[in-house]
């Protein structure tokens, strides 16, 4: 045999390889930076511009990515480059999903499916259930969420996924959570951490670990909440991760409140706000703010609780969060006076 | 990891000028060839028949490669021609593609290729990493019960048909015992499945196992597959098998003994390649003479009982464990491994553990991470059950009202009755402590004399 020594590919295909290279190495933002010049060229390979879509996606651009995703379909359906079409579905669907179309999100994904088990592609139907298990948690329907990520789990571990897997697990675990079964839901984030580290990605063994620090305060355990919140907060900040950091100072305010240790609570939770708001992360501070009413209604302060609260409100409302207006509502209800 | 490759056993040289393009923008290895490629692994390659000019050949050589090989192929002409396209299918090629109008879907075929070959790969290097992870050295334990355990369940994973019962308290270790058998059986590389059987309604434990047609029930929008086709050529876990309601007992038996399910809703029956493996702690005879679990079931998954004993029957394994968790936590949190003290010896040898294993290692957890040395005392345990696994007499505070109370309490105790200093050290105000002492003072109450 001969073996041919690589010739110049095209300059697009080296700028895809490129792309690739990055996204398999989870850089979306350098994929965005270096795809993004060229993207009008990218009619001629919209196979790449798939992949700008789903970095555009991964870093909070969901309106663009949508916009871009819109017009290569068609060029993908004519060329018959089912995998790229497949991708590109799926990605519709997460671009809808970030901008809170779960309709829109749930056709998308529902879409991808069907055509990804019509071309056995294991890897999008697992990564389209585990989608459509997020759809159905933030619809309030965490058994129809878990029914889907089981089977997502499945068909992640017939492609080795363990990304998949952690972040598969760590979903379940949120679903587990909000029916209440706390120590079934630790067991799943003691997974995903298992799998994220398998694979070597520090910052999901740190969510995982968050989700951990979250459920020991439900069980009532605020030393091994707060040592372990803490721990997470700092790996957050090494990783340069400053709203999933916030959320770290936030658990560790609440663990802090839980132990009677009011002041650092504040300061904890006066913290998380000031990240959130830095950063534009309005579910955080929305959270940050709730938190903080209730150490303030806890520690007798009902006028700052409630302001706290109403702020809150309205970023809940924003957010469309409605159980979260609701329960909200109704605590301010309870609140003295 | 080496790349995939793509070999291109050239008939002519027509269009070789694309095959390094090709190649790179699927990630394969390229490699040309002018005679048969014989010695292609078809789980790390693909070929392609390159005979622009040549097609006569076309025919032959994929004949002699579908002869020596089961590697995926596809053949390129220069010109289109049915009858030959027809006959290179017959010979095993996926695809027939005329060049150059068919480049873009041999560039997505080729892709597709490289993704299939990569999922393959990353399928096996997963199962051999699950399958290190739950290797027999790594389930500890010295003590004679559990040794006959694990050489029972030794003999029975090369079988890979055959069905398992798992039995024993909570926290004994079914699962690991239940993924064990799976990543070191020949069902190694299939998906393992678990479900709860008592986590759910029945109604949704019946479409979560057996899936759903749309339309089934008011909420099945769409058709759904359950977790026994999901498993297909590995191993599902039925965990507590023991509150599976007897409707659903009889829709496992017949899976059990036809190998076939039908989705709710479904009119057909699907075939299924799954090994079973069940699990609980229900005694399974009680019930069957209870009238709560059907008596061919048990029989039909009793085929190999496993009986996983009590930690307290393992005393010989509790110090071995507590220090193994000792040294994984240890790494995990990255803290100095921290040793135990005699006296934390004899307080862990001298609990019944009612929670099993799974007991020890989160008690080991909480200790590594929050301990402030690197020696164990018995206080550092912070049992939350008395040593005979019953309740303490003191809980801790659930309700945020007996927190706060608490925390009012212990820095009024601090301060000695003092509530400025009480206050100053819950960093609350003194009006706001008052408060908090008595939400709604009665008119004339007087304050305590105090700074």
């Amino acid at each position: 045999m001969r073996d041919a020594a690589p010739a110049p590919a095209d300059d697009l295909g080296t700028l895809g390889a490129e792309a690739r290279r990055l996204a398999g190495a989870s850089a979306w933002r350098d994929v965005a930076d270096l795809l993004l010049p060229h993207a009008e060229r990218l009619a001629e390979r919209p196979e790449i511009g798939v992949v700008l879509v789903e970095a555009l996606v991964r870093t909070g651009r969901a309106r663009e990515a949508r916009q871009r995703v819109d017009a290569l379909l068609p060029v993908l359906q004519a060329r018959h480059d089912r995998a790229s079409l497949r991708r590109g579905t799926v990605l519709r669907g997460a671009a809808a999903f970030s901008l809170g179309d779960l309709d829109e999100a749930r056709a998308a994904f529902t879409q991808a499916l069907e055509m990804a088990r019509r071309d056995g592609d294991d890897a999008l139907v697992a990564r389209t259930m585990n989608n459509l298990g997020a759809v159905a948690n933030i619809e309030g329907d965490q058994r129809g969420a878990l029914a889907l990520y089981k089977l997502a789990i499945s068909a992640h571990q017939r492609v080795g996924d363990l990304r998949g897997l952690a972040e598969c697990y760590h979903n379940m675990a949120i679903s587990v959570r909000d029916l209440g079964q706390v120590e079934d839901a630790d067991e799943l984030e003691r997974r995903s951490a298992e799998f994220a580290r398998d694979a070597g990605l520090s910052v999901l063994v740190s969510i995982a670990r968050m989700g951990r620090a979250e459920l020991a305060l439900r069980r009532g355990d605020p030393s091994f909440a707060e040592a372990t919140a803490r721990r997470v907060a700092a790996e957050f900040a090494a990783a340069g991760e400053p709203v999933r950091e916030a959320a770290a100072h936030r658990l560790t305010g609440i663990a802090c409140f839980q132990a009677g240790r009011f002041e650092e609570a504040r300061r904890f939770l006066d913290s998380a706000l000031a990240r959130a708001r830095t950063h534009g992360a309005v579910l955080h501070e929305a959270e940050a703010l709730r938190s903080r009413a209730e150490l303030f209604a806890g520690t007798g302060d009902h006028a700052a609780a409630l302001a706290d609260a109403r702020s809150a409100l309205g970023l809940f409302g924003q957010l469309r969060a409605k159980d979260d207006v609701a329960a909200l509502l109704r605590w301010i209800d309870s609140l003295p006076g | 990891m080496t790349r995939p490759a793509l070999v291109v056993h050239v008939l002519s040289d027509s269009f070789s000028e694309a095959w390094p393009g090709m190649a790179a923008d699927a990630d394969l290895a390229l490699r040309t060839t002018a005679t048969p490629p014989v010695d292609v692994d078809p789980t790390h390659g693909v070929v392609l028949l390159a005979a622009g000019g040549a097609e006569s050949e076309l025919l032959k050589a994929a004949e002699a490669l579908r002869a020596s090989s089961e590697v995926a192929f596809a053949a390129v002409a220069a010109a289109a021609d049915h009858r030959l396209a027809a006959a290179l299918v017959r010979a095993g090629a996926e695809e027939v593609f005329v060049v150059p109008a068919d480049l873009e879907r041999l560039r997505s075929w080729l892709q597709g290729c490289a993704e299939r070959l990569r999922s393959r790969a990353d399928r096996t290097r997963f199962a051999t990493g699950e399958a290190g992870k739950y290797a027999f050295d790594g389930i500890l334990g010295a003590s004679g019960s559990l040794a006959a355990v694990l050489e029972r369940v030794a003999r029975i994973i090369p079988h890979g048909n055959v069905t398992v019962l798992i039995t024993g308290e909570t926290g004994t270790g079914k699962e690991l015992i239940a993924r064990a058998i799976h990543y070191h059986g020949p069902r190694r590389e299939g998906p393992f499945v678990d479900i709860n059987c008592a986590a759910l309604p029945e109604h949704l434990l019946e479409s979560d196992l057996f899936g759903h047609e749309k339309g089934a029930f008011t909420d099945a929008s769409a058709t759904k597959p359950g977790l026994f086709e999901m498993a297909e050529g590995g191993s599902i876990f039925l965990d507590e098998i023991g509150h599976l309601a007897l409707p659903l007992q009889g829709k496992l038996l017949r899976a059990l003994q036809e190998r076939r399910i039908r989705r709710v809703g479904g009119v057909r029956s699907i075939a299924v390649d799954v090994r079973v493996i069940a699990a609980t702690h229900v005694n399974l005879l009680e019930a069957v003479r209870a009238g709560q679990f059907r008596e061919d079931l048990f029989y039909r998954l009793n085929v190999v009982p496993i009986q996983l004993p009590p930690l307290r029957q393992r005393r010989d394994d509790i110090l071995p464990l507590a220090r193994h968790f000792l040294g994984r936590f240890a790494a995990e949190y990255g803290v100095p491994l921290p040793r135990l003290t005699a006296a934390a010896e004899r307080a862990l040898l001298d609990r019944a553990w009612p929670g099993n294993v799974r007991e020890l290692r989160n008690v080991v957890e909480r200790t590594v991470l929050l301990a402030s040395g690197t020696e164990i005392e018995p206080v550092d345990f912070e049992f939350t059950t008395a040593a005979d696994g019953s309740a303490p007499d003191a809980g801790a505070p659930r309700l945020l009202s007996e927190i706060i109370a608490r925390a009012v309490r212990d820095a009024l105790a601090e301060a000695e009755g003092n509530k400025s200093e009480a206050a100053r050290r819950l960093g609350i105000s003194r009006p706001r402590l008052m408060r908090l002492l008595d939400p709604e003072p009665t008119p004339g109450t007087e304050e305590d004399g105090d700074a």
